[in-house]
């Protein structure tokens, strides 16, 4: 049995940081073949209600993925299941960090809470998983 | 409704199946993908009972919001501008392995108003080249007009 693999109540997760670089996000623009120009432009952006060009939703929410991959031994399995909410835009330049607990169990599976914040300002994503119980838990795992 | 105009609200019906669309999880991307979000392939490929082979690696599962992403805005109306995607739920069902064929299949689950908001939600089934179901999901999105 290892940590890494093993899910009991009150486990936490992260911190688990990234800084978003007009780089970033130009590069995965690319990759994607996606131009939408609220993604790149500020003054697009700004005429769609928004403050400045916001990043993908995909790079938000890869930082929760990529936590659990990093924590989470194994991660996902047959049957995981996770939901995000976009609470906030994320901007360009934002530093974004991811955190989360295992806060409750039913007889088939773990329940996280999960959430990521700009450091030291605004939630962006709220999000919550429900991981199959099989071979995680601390005495079968 | 025309595809060179935004799809309204008032278009879209329950039930409406936009389709399947294919996208190859080819090694080489899934690299490219890994060096700009920092995603890795899960440590752990499929089980290999006999041990005899190396397992191939597994998709790093972040690159399901792209598949995803790219499946709707291939086969969908363009939507009408000041939209903003609310909410996305993934259920992993089997292993996605660098190399599979993913087809991905979007279809109008539910649309409905709340608070004076606009959703519509896009149930989507991922299955492998070999016809496994491999990734269900369900994205919300708030419609513009």
């Amino acid at each position: 049995m290892t940590l890494g693999r093993t899910l009991f109540v009150g486990r936490v997760f992260g911190p688990f940081g990234q800084p978003l670089g007009k780089g970033m996000i130009a590069t995965f623009s690319d990759l994607v073949n996606d131009t939408n120009p609220v993604h790149l432009s500020d003054e697009h952006a700004r005429s769609m209600g928004f403050e400045a060009a916001i990043a993908h939703g995909a790079i938000g929410s890869s930082i929760v993925f990529r936590m659990l991959v990093h924590e989470l031994h194994g991660w996902p399995t047959a049957g995981d299941e996770v939901t995000l909410k976009y609470v906030a835009p994320i901007f360009h330049g934002d530093s974004i960090v991811a955190r989360g607990i295992c806060d409750f169990e039913d007889a088939g599976s773990y329940h996280l809470d999960l959430w990521c914040d700009v450091v030291g300002d605004r939630r962006v994503i709220t999000a919550e998983a429900n991981l199959a119980k099989l071979g995680r838990g601390p005495v079968d795992g | 409704m025309s595809s060179s105009q935004p799809a309204r609200f008032d278009d879209l019906a329950i039930g409406q199946d936009w389709g399947v669309h294919t996208w190859i999880a080819s090694p080489d991307f899934c690299a490219r993908w890994s060096a700009i979000v920092g995603d890795v392939a899960p440590t752990e490929g499929p089980s290999d009972p006999a041990g005899a082979t190396a397992r191939p690696p597994a998709v790093p599962p972040s690159l399901a919001f792209l598949f995803v992403a790219e499946a709707v805005n291939a086969l969908m109306p363009r939507r009408p501008a000041g939209g903003v995607h609310a909410k996305q739920q993934f259920t992993f069902r089997k292993p996605m392995i660098q190399g599979d064929r993913l087809s991905t299949r979007v279809v109008i689950s539910d649309k409905f108003v709340r608070r004076g908001r606009r959703y519509v939600e896009l149930t989507t089934t991922t299955l492998n080249q070999d016809g496994e179901t491999v990734l269900t999901g369900v994205r919300s999105t708030v419609w513009a007009a």
